[in-house]
């Protein structure tokens, strides 16, 4: 055969030249390629939350094909039996279409939603994640900030979402917006005339929020995602403690090649994963729920979870009305709903401002804190935490009420009085947790490790075996600093135990080719 | 380990005495407030069975190892204290798993006693998992210091 002249590696260099030649490449994609990036189970929380994005346009382009967001009414002639001969908007009809007669119809649609439902939940997580570690600190508050916004336009966008099917439950959360509107003093009844075209539930709403939810919306989820991302770019991602690692480097891996192979597989895995779901778990069964009537709400409706503590709030709220006759009158629903999401806003967003204002702690960080070692933000975190729970299942009490039996008043009241009090034993606790791991870590930094190995002494006296983390210094002193770092607590951590075969189904060291244990020579003092 | 074995089998041949009683008491008896009149017991009778039989495996252990070993001083007369001295063995110095493991074994036992099938078989693989934790817990790789 004849050779080819040149290597094959000379020929992508050529190419690649060639394209530089053009389109100038060169630069950016060095700067990229080798850009490092630490490594933590607990960075790829925001990931999930960007591939699920991905997949939402993806499916969601699929599902505008052939949704139609329209409140004529029509009679239903489709596919589902049940259903036949009833009036329903065009909205719901193409809705029930899209799941019986489009090919993999009902497939896209859950999807849409599981992906949805991730999308908010790795938000969440990711947030709590930032929160808990310090890592919205200077000089990353705006992009905190960009991250709750981004929360918030999801929130919304989730909510437009299953408001456009105009199924028997997505009106009746219509129906508790159009509420909370109206209840804004002054301006609630336009605000709502503006958005219903008139009285609720009008003719116009499903159109209007369609164009949002598929245009201006994920236009600014879009934008709002680049600048995060390309912030996290631009100022490096922040890295835990360790050998080696300080305010002014960043220890990891490069993009290419371990990031691009792992992002990848992430990606396709967390498509993969969503995809099962969509396929295997019913979700939303519009069908089931019949079309929007005014007059007609069934019981147990409960919005997704990421609405869900607002729906708790709303729920647990007493009715204290106030009102100056004959001019005006504030609704209870005002607190938990609007003044209660304000807060649910604005509070998040100035966090950072306010712990820098109260532990005058200006400076510059890229190293992130264990969450021990701030016992009062994790508290407040914790405090913030058991507060949502307590509203997430508020915003279902009666479910749970039917389900085990309990008085529906008891749940309100438990509930009321939980949103009070569990925050509150929950920064006690969590205060108190902190400084224990704290204690015990330096504990073990100064004692060394307990190794489990008990020993008797000749009178008897039982104790056990410290390990030392460090070398004793002349005065015996083995005692170590904190780094902000795990303390390992147990003699597995350090090496002991150590297996002396590797791998998992067979042996990854081979004996090596020349010389085996029959090969080496004894060698005794001078000759062989 | 004379001493201990012993312990334990008059515990256990106890344990099946109050067995058989207890079954006899309950069989023999027709007040109503004490279960089905003229039937045993067999909550009751069960439990005691099985403390008998716990105990029994305890006796087993122990009567075996007692077999197997020399006479430890604790076992001899002519024991002293310094003669225990140097290393005991290796014990815990603390751990979650036991509460992992009760944990799991309530699922189980919650499925076993309202007969949810996926419950039962969900609850078991979390205790095959919550058993190779607690075994291998002092066992697993060594592990590098520092984020990985």
């Amino acid at each position: 055969m004849k050779r080819r002249k040149g290597t094959s590696d000379s020929l992508l260099t050529k190419a690649g030249g060639e394209l530089d030649d053009r389109f100038k490449l060169a630069g950016p994609a060095r700067v990229l390629l080798n850009k490092v990036f630490p490594d933590h189970w607990s960075f790829l929380l925001g990931e999930i939350a960007l591939f699920s994005f991905i997949l939402l346009l993806l499916s969601g382009t699929f599902l505008a094909l052939f949704f139609e967001p329209s409140m004529v009414e029509v009679t239903y002639n489709g596919a589902y039996v049940p259903l036949q001969g009833v009036e329903m908007s065009k909205a719901y009809a193409s809705a029930l279409d899209l799941s019986f007669e489009v090919r993999g119809g009902l497939f896209m649609r859950q999807m849409h939603h599981w992906a949805t439902l991730l999308f908010m939940a790795s938000i969440l997580v990711h947030m709590l994640r930032i929160f808990f570690t310090g890592a919205f600190r200077a000089p990353r508050e705006t992009n905190w900030m960009i991250g709750i916004l981004l929360f918030w336009v999801g929130f919304f966008e989730g909510f437009f979402g299953y408001s456009l099917p105009d199924d028997g439950l997505s009106g009746t959360g219509l129906r508790i917006m159009e509420g909370m509107t109206e209840s804004v003093p002054f301006i609630g009844p336009w605000a709502s005339a503006a958005l219903f075209g008139g009285q609720f539930p009008g003719t116009s709403v499903i159109s209007m929020i369609y164009i949002i939810h598929v245009f201006v919306f994920p236009l600014i989820l879009l934008a709002l995602i680049t600048v995060h991302v390309g912030l996290v770019f631009a100022q490096k991602h922040t890295q835990w403690p360790g050998p080696g690692r300080t305010e002014h480097n960043v220890v990891g891996f490069r993009m290419f090649p371990n990031y691009v192979m792992k992002q990848v597989g992430f990606m396709l895995f967390i498509w993969g994963v969503i995809g099962a779901m969509a396929g295997l778990f019913q979700i939303n069964p519009i069908w089931l729920f019949g079309p929007y009537e005014v007059s007609v709400v069934s019981s147990a409706s409960q919005p997704d979870f990421y609405v869900m503590y607002l729906d708790g709030l709303i729920r647990l709220f007493p009715a204290w009305e106030f009102r100056v006759p004959p001019y005006f009158t504030l609704p209870a629903v005002f607190w938990p709903a609007i003044a209660g999401m304000g807060l649910s806003v604005l509070l998040p967003l100035v966090y950072p401002a306010l712990e820098r204002r109260f532990t005058k702690d200006r400076g510059h960080h890229n190293l992130l804190q264990r969450p021990r070692d701030v016992p009062a933000r994790t508290s407040l975190g914790m405090m913030v935490v058991v507060f949502w729970i307590i509203g997430v299942i508020s915003g279902g009490n009666d479910v749970f009420a039917q389900k085990f039996h309990i008085s529906l008043n008891a749940m309100t009241w438990a509930g009321r009085i939980g949103i009070v009090v569990l925050p509150i034993i929950a920064y006690y606790v969590t205060y108190r947790i902190c400084l224990g791991l704290q204690q015990h870590d330096r504990e073990v930094l100064a004692h060394g490790l307990e190794t489990g190995i008990l020993m008797r002494d000749p009178n008897g006296r039982f104790y056990e075996v410290h390990q030392p983390l460090g070398e004793p210094d002349e005065h015996g002193h083995s005692e170590l600093e904190y780094g902000g770092w795990v303390v390992p607590k147990k003699m597995n951590r350090v090496g002991a135990l150590e297996p002396t075969d590797k791998g998992f189904f067979k042996s990854i060291e081979e004996p090596s080719e020349n010389g085996g244990a029959e090969r080496r020579d004894e060698i005794e003092s001078g000759h062989k | 380990m004379k001493t201990e074995h012993r312990l334990f089998a008059i515990v256990m041949v106890f344990m099946f005495l109050f067995a058989a009683g207890y079954g006899y008491w309950t069989y023999i008896n027709d007040n109503p407030a004490y279960g089905r009149p003229n039937h045993v017991e067999w909550v009751g009778t069960i439990g005691l069975i099985f403390s008998g039989l716990l105990t029994g495996m305890v006796w087993l252990v122990f009567w075996v190892i007692s077999r197997r070993i020399d006479p430890r001083p604790e076992d001899r007369p002519d024991g002293e204290i310094s003669d225990v001295s140097g290393e005991v063995g290796f014990f815990s110095p603390g751990s979650y798993w036991p509460l992992g493991l009760a944990l799991t074994a309530v699922i189980t036992g919650v499925g076993v006693v309202f007969w949810l099938p996926w419950l039962i078989t969900a609850g078991g693989v979390a205790l095959l998992f919550a058993v190779g934790g607690l075994t291998f817990e002092y066992y697993t790789g060594t592990r590098k210091l520092g984020p990985q």
